[in-house]
């Protein structure tokens, strides 16, 4: 560890230009997090041109502000409304939203804030320990074990449709089909497009996102004709209770973030996996299970430490060798190149004190953004008691502009409404929505990991040590989360 | 039978599922697999919930009486998401937002200040914020367009 040039980064962080672009990163990476369809890729493309005149540590300062806290932005809506603000924080409907409506809301607000702070240092610090091993860390994963890992996390459907299992299963596989829509990467082969264009690159995640969560939930609240939360008396309340919960359950805010940050290293799985992942093993491995999905602090905490936790893991492979593990690092890497700054091995030997400024900016953006958050909790709680009649369509002008910076055609609207309309029917007969979402995330990567790990290996990728760990570890979670569930059940029954 | 619309719904996967079956066939096989395997786990699943439900026995889900308030809410929701589609494919959405909104909340009984106050904050926030600030883009109408602008 390099002492000197992690005290010249934390000089750089300290001073006073450092702190206030580190700042407008930060509220950047907020805002845009908390809108529906925009994303921190939209944040960062916002600031590239203003880099230029700026040092290289200070600009990127600014751009890791905006990475680190877009996770904690996209919460509000996830709880307030029902409406991931980025695909990172689906799984955060699932409970936050019933919180928000049980007049909890502030609970899920503070608890989220609280663990997103502390799954944001923890990816820091993880950055910070794989500096010298990163190399190896990142070479361990091949393309079958990646593979094994999409349908670790496809098995999630089993655990996460309890009510239906049945037909959860079926429309996991419905998923899987709507995620094969368009060009098949290897062959060329264009599949169900329906001589339409937009539909040769497939079905845009986003707007089929936003449509079985936000545009489900708006509808089915316009049309009850009701408050998102009937007790106003409540709202507002047990903002510190969330602060408790999320010390509370440090065990598993621990656990999940190690799991943001290991999905962070794999280039292009994404923070909906991460999210997917965490909130899954949380249904796995704790116990009272059967209030998950109901409104439980825990749901929270899982999907929300780790998906803040994961920029730290992606920010490690783009670093070490400019491979990009999503979107936003993506525009990071056209900033370094902006910049001057030439991402690869080099950069940890010859720059360490970058390296540093990047960690320690990713730490005090987090707990800048948690505190900054912290403090509009009970004011943002309070739009829970808004009127339906006058949120809904202001929600849904959000919602419509989100989805237009997919392709910004008709066809984007059409797909928010369509993927809405079966999100409320689905609402509607009782069956879950979470796995055709898993499916459409996870089918795209199945895929391809399928084709190259089949084309790199043969058949004898099967037998890889990893690919066995992996898949004993998937049975096993499936075998110990279907016995809870069956006392569950029996408990129910009796 | 007590689960009609499930059942309805059911057939409805079950006929995408079977699409998909026949539609693959023209497919290499290497990406046939792939489909087949996802649209045959689907079958099952589906049979199986049939199989299940025609032996359950229920009576008919009565109508709540709050069935016929219940329509014409969804009818006005649903409507004017149709109207925002249509006004945005005609005008563009950055006129279809501000008469959505405009129009939604005269619908809900909201007085006059307090519509066209809202619409005109969306509209500071559509084109003050989004517009000028984040460049975001939205779709613009078929009318502007014919009419050259």
């Amino acid at each position: 560890m390099n002492i000197e040039a992690m005290g010249t980064a934390l000089g750089v962080l300290l001073s006073p230009t450092g702190a206030i672009f580190l700042m407008l990163g930060t509220c950047v990476g907020l805002t845009v997090g908390a809108i529906p369809g925009l994303s921190g890729i939209v944040g960062m493309t916002l600031l590239l041109p203003f880099i230029l005149p700026l040092e290289p540590e200070v600009a990127i300062l600014m751009f890791i502000g905006v990475t680190a806290v877009t996770h904690t932005g996209d919460t509000v809506p996830a709880v307030l409304f029902g409406v991931p603000g980025t695909a990172g924080a689906m799984a955060t409907v699932v409970d936050g939203y019933p919180m928000a409506k049980k007049g909890e809301a502030a609970r899920a607000l503070s608890a989220a804030y609280t663990v997103s702070a502390m799954g944001g240092v923890i990816g820091a610090v993880f950055l910070l320990a794989t500096v010298p091993i990163v190399r190896e860390l990142v070479l361990l994963m091949k393309s079958p074990e990646l593979l094994m890992m999409a349908l670790m996390g496809l098995s999630m459907v089993g655990v996460l449709a309890t009510r239906a299992p049945l037909m959860g299963l079926a429309l996991a596989a419905f998923g899987l089909l709507v995620s094969q829509v368009g060009t098949h990467l290897a062959t060329g082969t264009c599949r169900w497009w329906f001589g339409q264009a937009y539909l040769v690159d497939g079905v845009p995640t986003i707007p089929a996102i936003l449509g079985i969560f936000g545009f489900t939930e708006m509808s089915d609240l316009a049309i009850r004709s009701t408050k998102i939360s009937a007790k106003a008396e409540e709202l507002g309340k047990g903002a510190w209770q969330g602060v408790r919960d999320g010390f509370h359950h440090w065990f598993l805010m621990l656990r999940c973030s190690a799991i943001g940050v290991w999905i962070g290293v794999i280039p292009g799985v994404g923070a909906a996996v991460a999210d997917w992942m965490a909130y899954g093993h949380a249904v796995q491995t704790e116990k009272p299970r059967e209030s998950f999905g109901t409104g439980d602090v825990r749901g929270v905490i899982a999907s929300e430490s780790a998906n803040n936790s994961k920029a730290g893991g992606s920010l490690l492979p783009t670093l070490a060798f400019g491979v990009p593990g999503s979107g936003s690092m993506i525009v990071l890497l056209a900033a370094f190149t902006m910049l001057g700054v030439v991402p690869g091995p080099k950069l940890f030997t010859e720059t360490p004190q970058l390296i540093y400024v990047i960690i320690w900016g990713l730490a005090v953006a987090n707990i800048i953004g948690c505190l900054l958050c912290f403090a509009l909790t009970k004011p943002m709680a309070k739009i829970c008691q808004m009127p339906i009649a006058i949120l809904a369509p202001l929600v849904m002008v959000f919602l419509f502009i989100g989805v237009q910076q997919t392709t910004n055609t008709m066809w984007d609207l059409y797909t928010l409404v369509f993927f809405g309309i079966l999100g409320y029917i689905l609402k509607k007969v009782d069956w879950p929505r979470i796995p055709i979402v898993l499916g459409l995330v996870l089918g795209g990567i199945i895929e391809r990991y399928l084709f190259i790990s089949n084309a790199s290996y043969g058949i004898s990728w099967l037998w890889r040590p990893g690919v066995i760990i992996i898949f004993l570890l998937t049975i096993a979670g499936v075998i110990y989360a279907s016995r809870g569930m069956g006392q569950v059940s029996k408990g129910e029954r009796r | 039978m007590k689960a009609k619309p499930q059942l309805i719904l059911t057939f409805v996967l079950m006929a995408v599922f079977c699409f998909v079956l026949v539609s693959s066939l023209s497919f290499p096989l290497g990406v046939r697999i792939y489909a087949w395997f996802a649209a045959v786990w689907g079958l099952i699943m589906s049979i199986s919930y049939l199989v299940i439900q025609f032996r359950k026995q229920g009576g008919n889900a009565e109508a709540s009486p709050s069935a016929k308030i219940n329509v014409r809410r969804m009818v006005m929701w649903f409507g004017s998401i149709a109207g925002v589609m249509l006004g945005t494919w005609l005008f563009g959405y950055g006129v279809a937002a501000l008469l959505f909104v405009l129009s939604y909340l005269k619908m809900n009984g909201r007085g006059w200040v307090e519509s066209v106050g809202l619409t005109a904050l969306v509209a500071l926030l559509l084109w003050g914020f989004f517009n000028s600030v984040l460049h975001t883009s939205w779709i613009d109408g078929v009318v502007p367009l014919w009419l050259g602008f």
